[in-house]
């Protein structure tokens, strides 16, 4: 019993300094906007917020990792286009040949090949930085150059719609009221934390992250748990692209995902992950993710040009790690 | 706070200094005076404030109560180098002062001044070779040369000697006498009692933050030494050895190894029960076999046989399924994650021992933690307390339970004392004959000749990447082995 409560103390001392910001700013928010905490507006929030927040939850590893991808806005509107073109043209003949309906085969095949090539992408990127031992911030600036041209490639550089009334009801899903990609990043982050927290793999993580050869030389097969660490943000990629091309109806090969890599790596940092690795954590992410979306979304209603939300982003990242150093160092 | 001394024949005065890490009082009220012209040896258990002290008299902390006065200027060469690996020597040398010319780096005259200081310590090291290519004592040697090129009147060295050999640790102590000669003061922190009756002028002896014992060298036997600084009748250091019969079967086999050219050809058998020794001069190799051997560096030929059988051990991983593990020489840069607990890094190597299906089981970390805290005698708050609060000789034993988790056959300790006080040291040594009479073998890689013959029976003594023999019985002896290491027989 008293193992439990420290372990409770513990977990509760960590949530501290990212949602207590969280907290003050939807305090300010509620009393400066009459708008602001409705319930349409916080559903509004969510899912706004769930596309680059799905993302940013792999991100979390590959940073604590002491990595970086920056390849996955481009692989996001990469995945999108494939899925689209896969339902465009596989469509028809697969749904004669499984005797499925037009439609469910539209959805089993949008996910699967969103899924596919996003985890295609990262698998190149996992290659590269792993064998090819080229640095992340190198590999995957390649590949963000790559996917993104790939995919207005693919698409000629133009917006692809799919109808299919399946994907479109999967698009306004709701569970419980809270629209479906909001589920699917709240699922995530419980089952993400726990693999960072109390899994083996997730101890290795962090070994890795915090220093490479104290990790090599316990005996943790570095390569493979590297290897696997950039593969989690393809996973997240390709649920996140499906869920945005059921949402739309169409995705963009130009816009889709732009500067989603940003967001992504904002949402960790802020919320208290070490840019050198061996420190983060997935609820931390979540506080991040929520303390942008609220951000962007107070913005709008007290009518701030968007021009301007970039200034209001970038200081909030700036003091937020100011914030987190002055914690350390006291 | 330093304030300049009268001319009160004392190169430094320190009064009534007291530090506090948050509620840990590490320095009670400290009284010392340097005079002029002497070397003096600050010797004291981990935890006992030495360091702490040191860094207080240099400035790099700042203290309480109690006033320092000094009469120029101090330098301290820290345990830890302040080099940046990426530059060259002679910038590293310059950092923050380099000499220029209307504007413009001068660097001949910098490289000139180098190397001329470089000289002076008969330090082979060219000064525009980068300081990542240097070896540890060579390191040293540079840090050293800044205390020549910026004369001060005070030097503090904080175990210098524990990378050095035996050669370089001469060249050193020549240096440091004609510093002292020359008019300077030096405080020389170390844990190798021998080295104080060779050295220093006066000894000064630190318990619990506490000077326990100052003055003159002659007046104390190196025994005499470690009671003080231990508090109590120290038995001897090293435990009694383990005759190993001659009919014990063969444990490790080690077939003809080489790892291009910095091992070569090497072969020998280890028995159960035997704690082997490995020893040579800096740069020999000893390291370079271990990691050899573990699969850390690549092997170009030659078998590793392990009770018969052969492996292919291609990294630590493999060695850990071999039942090999290593305490590496590097205690903070390989062996611990100096920022995560106590307990996290005791099941570091062997989690998966500790987990079902990848998840893993807290409360048998936990447990498993506390036990080796108190079968080691750990110092330590508690399991949560993060591994850089620990002392050194705290953190091998953290090291040790580490790699032990892994339940290995063969156990390679490289430098297992290094950083230790006299305390640990003995404790660290019982641990490596208790694992040799448990059905284990061990081999003890250190360049402390006196470790080598104190806890072992036969040793190897590497040259210039080969074996360059074997002794054993009573032909193990120091100067036999200073012999094998330099190649005069």
């Amino acid at each position: 019993m008293q193992i439990v409560n420290k372990r409770i103390r513990k977990i509760a001392r960590r949530l501290n300094g990212p949602y207590l910001a969280l907290t003050a700013l939807l305090i300010v928010c509620t009393f400066t906007s009459e708008v602001f905490f409705t319930v349409p507006n916080l559903l509004n929030i969510t899912r706004q917020v769930s596309y680059s927040g799905i993302i940013a939850l792999g991100m979390t590893f590959v940073i604590v990792a002491g990595g970086i991808d920056l390849s996955v806005g481009s692989l996001f509107a990469l995945a999108g286009v494939s899925a689209a073109l896969a339902i465009q043209h596989w469509s028809l003949p697969l749904s004669v040949k499984l005797g499925l309906s037009l439609e469910i085969t539209g959805v089993i095949i949008g996910l699967l090949a969103a899924m596919l090539s996003a985890i295609a992408g990262t698998v190149a990127n996992a290659l590269i930085i792993v064998y090819g031992k080229l640095p992340p911030f190198i590999a995957t600036l390649g590949t963000l150059s790559i996917f993104r041209s790939l995919a207005l490639f693919s698409a000629a550089s133009g917006t692809l719609s799919v109808d299919n009334n399946a994907l479109k009801s999967i698009g306004t899903a709701q569970i419980f009221g809270i629209p479906l990609p909001a589920v699917v990043m709240l699922f995530l982050v419980v089952i993400f934390e726990f693999i960072l927290s109390a899994t083996v793999f997730g101890r290795h993580v962090c070994a890795l992250g915090s220093n490479e050869r104290v990790a090599r030389f316990a005996g943790i097969r570095v390569n493979a748990v590297k290897f696997i660490t950039y593969i989690l943000p393809g996973l997240c990629i390709g649920i996140s692209a499906f869920m945005f091309l059921t949402r739309l109806g169409s995705v963009s090969s130009s816009d889709a995902g732009m500067s989603y890599e940003l967001d992504a790596i904002a949402a960790v940092i802020i919320g208290g992950a070490s840019m050198s690795g061996g420190r983060g954590s997935l609820r931390g992410t979540l506080a991040g993710i929520l303390i942008l979306g609220v951000v962007s979304n107070i913005l709008d209603l007290w009518g701030v040009s968007a021009n301007l939300k970039g200034v209001v982003k970038g200081l909030v990242i700036i003091v937020s790690v100011l914030i987190q150093r002055k914690e350390k160092t006291s | 706070m330093n304030e300049t001394a009268t001319a009160s024949g004392y190169a430094l005065e320190i009064n009534g200094v007291e530090k506090s890490y948050g509620n840990v009082r590490v320095l009670n009220g400290i009284d010392f005076s340097l005079q002029k012209n002497r070397i003096a040896g600050l010797v004291g258990g981990n935890g006992a404030g030495k360091s702490t002290l040191a860094k207080c008299i240099a400035g790099y902390l700042d203290f309480e109560k109690g006033s320092i006065r000094c009469d120029a200027s101090i330098v301290m060469i820290p345990q830890e180098f302040m080099l940046i690996p990426e530059m060259k020597v002679y910038e590293n040398l310059f950092l923050g002062s380099e000499i220029h010319k209307y504007g413009f780096a001068d660097k001949k005259e910098m490289i000139r001044q180098a190397s001329e200081a470089l000289d002076k310590l008969e330090a082979d090291i060219d000064p525009e070779a980068r300081v990542e290519n240097l070896g540890v004592a060579k390191r040293q040697m540079v840090e050293l040369a800044k205390s020549i090129i910026f004369p001060s009147s005070v030097l503090i060295m904080d175990e210098p000697t524990t990378v050095l050999d035996r050669d370089e640790t001469d060249v050193l102590f020549n240096l440091l006498k004609r510093y002292r000669d020359s008019g300077g003061s030096v405080i020389y922190i170390t844990h190798r009692l021998y080295e104080h009756a060779e050295l220093c002028d006066d000894i000064c002896v630190m318990r619990d933050g506490d000077i326990v014992f100052y003055g003159a060298a002659n007046t104390v036997t190196p025994h005499k030494v470690a009671q003080l600084m231990v508090g109590k009748n120290l038995d001897a250091l090293f435990p009694e050895k383990i005759q190993t019969t001659s009919d014990a079967p063969v444990l490790l086999e080690i077939d003809d190894i080489s790892s291009g050219e910095v091992i070569r050809n090497i072969s020998f058998k280890l028995k159960k029960g035997e704690i082997l020794g490995l020893t040579g001069l800096a740069g020999s190799g000893r390291t370079e076999l271990a990691e050899t051997i573990c699969g850390i560096r690549a092997k170009t030929s030659g078998s590793i046989i392990i009770d018969g059988e052969s492996h292919a051990i291609r990294s630590m991983y493999d060695a850990h399924k071999a039942g090999l593990s290593y305490l590496s020489e590097d205690r903070q840069g390989t062996a611990l994650l100096l920022d995560d607990s106590v307990e996290k890094n005791t099941v570091l190597s062997s989690l998966s021992q500790y987990s079902v299906h990848g998840i893993i089981n807290f409360i048998k970390c936990e447990t498993a933690a506390g036990q080796y805290v108190s079968d080691f005698n750990i110092a330590t708050r508690g399991i949560d307390s993060p591994v850089r609060t620990l002392s050194g000789g705290n953190q091998q034993k953290v090291a040790i339970a580490k790699e032990l988790n892994t339940g290995p056959r063969i156990f390679i300790f490289d430098e297992p004392t290094r950083g230790v006080d006299v305390g640990a040291r003995s404790e660290i040594y019982n641990v490596i004959h208790t694992l040799a009479s448990e059905d284990m073998a061990c081999i003890l890689i250190s360049s402390d000749l006196e470790e080598i013959t104190g806890n072992c029976s036969r040793a190897l003594v590497m040259r210039g990447g080969e074996l360059a023999g074997e002794l054993e019985g009573k032909l193990l002896k120091e100067d036999e082995i200073m012999y094998l290491a330099t190649g005069i027989k």
